[in-house]
């Protein structure tokens, strides 16, 4: 029965459906084997009990149902703690589930637990979350990637079958990279924000982590619904994913664009350059044209997502004041409210969310902001132009997900700027507000997994899962087991 | 950089741990150096697009205010008294 452990959701709801196993009777197996191996990976903050009750599945055809799902610490839930990996909001008890999460109980799934994290998603190793460091299913010196570590590691660790992640600058694409399973970011919009807890408002997404496309698709006609509780919610109401993934006349002949600056030896990895130029390939023998294309303005992606985003940041965490919820409260009345800020906020936020903070605080601060903040905000609308006029000769557009393979625990760690440049090939796609995908590209020379990303103009989410499974099934190179993982199942005793 | 950062701290309503100061520092002035590419850049022709009404945009001087607020809602003060609140019109 343990094998079945290694099915995706859509051939585990097969199997629920055929009566072989009920959702039941699998989840007490999940849970199981997700203990079994935590020790190792350290994937969640909090772990589900093993028991549930009978499920009901009201899904509608299509959509997810009766699979057991992971969530970031990062969404608000109910039945479990939610504390954004940061010590401020320890042991804090939200009142009410995220939209995302509601839906997917409704649905009928169960969920095995909350997922470790860069403290408030700001990271890109799962190294600043507040608690301990996840580790790489892959290789267990080395990162998960983040800031949704916990979230892909779980998958890639057989703790979960699919994962409910966030992604502001790459924190879905690059962990599901690291850890060789699919991630997904929709358009800004598609999946609701209500109850994500903050940190860049106009650049947070919900994004989905699984084994393979379908799953994506699968989870999206589940989650991806219109929600009159964010006001930036622009999701169609009557999409079906799984139906616009399954369209292959939609992708038949396409274009996709390769990004020439995101292709350079100086700034990717010979590994990852190898595992694209044999994507390409793929693609190619799979039909689709491919185009070089220039992308003007790559040298000012990073400033200015690491300008905006701080700004945002530093905006949204100001309502932590140990007042209403979280660590200080209740405030203790002998300090003036200056005194109980300091004394809260301080030891509250670990060093990045500080630097961060600060970073924010300074490029919003009174003379400033012109040359920063403003001129950030120019570039990103620069970056949209570009990207829209690519699109206008392009269909889609391929580029790594990550320069590098996954690295080693503690070696980014001490220099910010160097963690920062992890996140090169997947920030544009937060600015521009476009649907990208990550998925698994092969196995570097060191046996660490490389991944590709595509992406496709705003709201051409269907299209882009068709583009992604077209390659899924000509490239042969999707999840695969990690070996680690693999002889701790062998071990694991049902 | 220590007397900025002491002044963005004041700002944010935060204290660096002092054995941490000087470190702290060096990857601020690391940060600042690596966002200030973005000034180099030749964009300022280019309109600012609004995200707010224009009318909101003037942003007030930065002044750290460390006394108590006027007006501040007593300590003895709870949630359920919102309705209260309602019903005097705040």
């Amino acid at each position: 029965m343990k094998e079945l452990l290694t099915l995706t959701a859509h051939e585990l709801m097969a199997k629920f459906a055929s009566g072989e196993v009920a959702p039941e009777e699998f989840y007490a197996l999940q849970m199981r084997f997700a203990r079994h191996i935590e020790p190792k990976v350290r994937s969640f903050l909090t772990l589900a009990e093993d028991g549930i009750a009978p499920l009901e599945a009201t899904a509608r055809d299509g959509a997810l149902r009766g699979v057991p799902v992971s969530i970031k610490d990062l969404l608000t839930t109910t039945d479990f703690p939610t504390t954004a990996g940061s010590r401020i909001l320890e042991g804090y008890a939200p009142p009410y589930d995220a939209t995302a999460v509601r839906l997917l109980r409704e649905a009928g799934n169960c969920f095995t637990g909350k997922t470790n994290l860069d403290e408030f998603g700001m990271g890109s190793s799962t190294e600043n979350s507040a608690f301990f460091a996840t580790h790489n299913p892959w290789d267990l010196a080395r990162v998960p990637g983040g800031s949704s570590g916990g979230s892909a590691a779980s998958v890639a660790a057989l703790q979960s079958v699919v994962s409910l992640g966030t992604d502001t600058g790459g924190s879905v694409r690059q962990p599901a990279g690291f850890c060789g399973v699919v991630g997904f970011l929709p358009t800004y919009g598609f999946i609701s924000r209500n109850g994500l807890i903050a940190f860049a408002s106009s650049l947070d997404h919900v994004g989905l982590l699984a084994r393979d496309v379908t799953d994506i698709a699968l989870m999206m006609n589940t989650v991806g619904r219109p929600d009159r509780l964010d006001a930036t919610s622009q999701a169609p109401a009557d999409a079906d994913y799984l139906a616009e993934m399954n369209d292959r006349e939609s992708v038949a002949g396409c274009t996709v664009g390769v990004i020439n600056q995101l292709m350079d030896p100086a700034l990717v990895s010979e590994d990852v350059l190898v595992a694209c130029e044999i994507a390409i390939r793929v693609l190619e023998n799979a039909g689709c044209a491919v185009k070089r294309v220039d992308l003007a303005g790559v040298e000012r992606l990073l400033p200015c997502y690491y300008i905006l985003c701080p700004a945002e940041a530093s905006s949204n965490l100001a309502r932590y004041d140990g007042i209403r919820y979280g660590a200080g409260f209740p405030a203790d009345v002998s300090r003036t409210l200056q005194e109980h800020y300091r004394a809260v906020r301080s030891p509250g936020f670990g060093e990045e969310v500080r630097r961060r903070i600060l970073l924010g605080t300074y490029v919003l601060s009174a003379g400033y902001t012109e040359a920063y903040y403003n001129q950030a905000r120019r570039v990103r609308h620069a970056i949209a132009e570009g990207i829209s006029e690519m699109f206008e000769d392009v269909d889609f557009l391929f580029l790594p997900t990550s320069p590098t393979t996954a690295f080693g625990l503690g070696e980014r760690i001490g220099d910010p700027v160097k963690m920062y440049a992890a996140d090169i090939c997947t920030v544009t796609a937060n600015l521009t507000s476009m649907p990208a995908i990550s998925l698994p590209g092969g196995l570097s020379a060191e046996g660490m997994p490389v991944g590709i990303q595509f992406t496709a103009p705003q709201k051409h989410d269907g299209r882009l899962l068709a583009l992604a499974r077209l390659y899924e099934e000509h490239a042969g190179t999707g999840y695969c087991i990690p070996p680690l993982v693999a002889e701790e199942l062998a071990e694991f005793e049902e | 950089m220590k007397e900025l950062l002491d002044h963005l701290c004041q700002l944010a309503r935060l204290e660096l741990p002092s054995g941490e100061r000087e470190e702290f520092a060096r990857k601020f002035a690391d940060l600042v150096g690596f966002v200030d590419a973005i000034k180099e850049l030749h964009d300022e022709g280019r309109e600012v697009p609004l995200q707010v009404p224009k009318e909101r945009m003037d942003t007030a001087a930065d002044e750290p205010r460390d006394r108590p607020c006027e007006g501040e809602v007593p300590r003895s003060y709870a949630a359920g008294h919102i309705g209260d609140l309602e019903e005097n019109g705040a």
